[in-house]
């Protein structure tokens, strides 16, 4: 008898909690009916045979997809994985150039530099693919097992679409080179953000002298500022998969700015910001510093009237 | 090709031919109350043969579908889960049967058709 609740053990482990005791019974009263009066070992082992493989009987009760990303998914997976990953490795790689020429302190031979460049560089690309493989293939396999209908199902073709199917014109496409821009900013601005102690400041000798701002209220903002960095990479990876301009995507570029340029603006009115000492250096007086400071504002402001703007009317054309 | 290439491919061909009618098969047997065992016997009795693995998962996505009901008989000596086609399942079987019919028909003379011209 030890031969059948082993089995029907191997059979419900690999079943959700909540089926597992009703599919117990059944097996169990099941494997009964098979067997004849008083059975002998060879008995239940013929019958457990005819069952078949407990790994196969389990998967056939699971309605669970015994696949990570199914044909739903799979072309729009490997189209985005072909996009952001050379981005993503070329984002990485410009970063890591710009990183090591700052830390220069010109103490290393050249060949040094160019080893302990490379030893790097390499280490740091192939966690960028190792990342960037993880959450993309960790997304579309989330996707799979919710009933999101994402893209529109292919059972309702009908010949009419290709009719509605003309090519967007040339100026509402998004170019390659706007989405390596916009990666490419977002990656710039985190790791300045999240660096600022060793990056953002007059450097004199390899060391920075005058911070421009206080770190700690600089980082106070860190949930906004991560909000923002992560709604411009979705905002991307929209962009990627929508291909080009819409009202739609238009209205998410303006959402993405707008909460942008307010956790920016919001930074810049906090009277704390700015580092003494780099007030000092600078010995401006205090309504010519606010200038300044209310400049760089309104900068931020245009240029995100202005992308916002642009997306209206690439979506318009 | 190797002649056991040409089996295995067979085999696959035919085990493909066969799954789509198995639902129609088990549907069949259950205008009265049936549980797991007795199932496969009178399938097997129209020499229809079914991997235990498939048929119990099959009865129950057919339950979650709603095509049958099931219910525990414990007033033997050994509990038994009995399967019954739903007032539903009946509508959806007579229909399936009506299809299945059609294809059979249809595919009769196709396949009579070729072996006739074969012959000229």
């Amino acid at each position: 008898m030890n031969l059948i609740e082993t089995y029907i053990g191997e059979v419900t482990r690999r079943l959700p909690e909540s089926n597992r005791e009703d599919i117990a019974l059944e097996l169990r009263s099941t494997i009964g009916d098979m067997l004849p009066e008083n059975p002998s070992e060879e008995d239940v082992k013929s019958v457990l045979n005819e069952l078949g493989s407990p790994v196969q009987m389990a998967n056939g009760f699971r309605d669970w997809p015994m696949h990570l990303i199914g044909p739903q998914y799979f072309e729009h997976y490997v189209k985005l994985l072909k996009i952001v990953m050379p981005i993503a490795l070329t984002v990485t790689f410009i970063l890591f150039m710009t990183a090591n020429v700052i830390d220069y302190t010109g103490t290393e031979t050249i060949g040094a530099v160019f080893f302990h460049l490379l030893g790097d560089a390499i280490s740091g690309l192939w966690n960028t693919f190792i990342q960037t493989l993880f959450w993309i293939t960790l997304v579309f396999a989330v996707l799979e097992r919710t009933n999101l209908k994402v893209t529109e199902s292919c059972s309702t073709w009908s010949a009419d679409e290709l009719l509605k199917m003309t090519p967007p014109p040339k100026k509402k496409k998004i170019s390659k080179f706007e989405l390596f821009s916009d990666l490419l900013f977002a990656a710039v601005w985190a790791t300045l953000y999240y660096n600022a102690e060793h990056l953002l400041g007059i450097i004199r000798n390899g060391t920075l002298d005058v911070p421009f701002f206080n770190n700690d209220v600089l980082l106070s903002y860190w949930p906004l500022v991560s909000l923002a960095l992560l709604t411009a990479v979705l905002l991307a990876l929209y962009k990627i998969l929508v291909g080009y301009w819409t009202q739609r995507l238009a209205i998410a570029n303006a959402v993405h700015h707008v909460f942008a340029t307010a956790v920016v603006v919001m930074m810049l009115l906090n009277e704390r910001l700015i580092h003494d000492d780099f007030t000092k250096f600078l010995s401006l007086s205090e309504t010519l510093q606010n200038a300044l400071l209310a400049a760089v504002g309104l900068f931020f402001v245009i240029s995100a009237a202005i992308d916002i703007g642009k997306g209206f009317w690439k979506a318009k054309l | 090709m190797k002649v056991g290439e040409v089996v295995t491919l067979l085999n696959s061909l035919v085990t493909e031919l066969r799954r789509g009618t198995l639902t129609l098969a088990v549907l069949s047997q259950l205008r009265s109350p049936q549980y797991g065992y007795s199932l496969v016997q009178s399938l097997e009795k129209s020499g229809i043969s079914i991997e235990q693995s498939t048929l119990y998962p099959l009865l129950r996505r057919l339950e979650k579908q709603e095509l049958v009901t099931s219910s525990w008989d414990t007033t033997e000596n050994r509990p038994r889960k009995y399967y019954v086609l739903s007032e539903y399942g009946r509508e959806i079987f007579e229909q399936l049967k009506a299809e299945w019919e059609k294809t059979t028909s249809e595919l009769g003379s196709l396949l009579k058709g070729e072996e006739e011209r074969e012959s000229d």
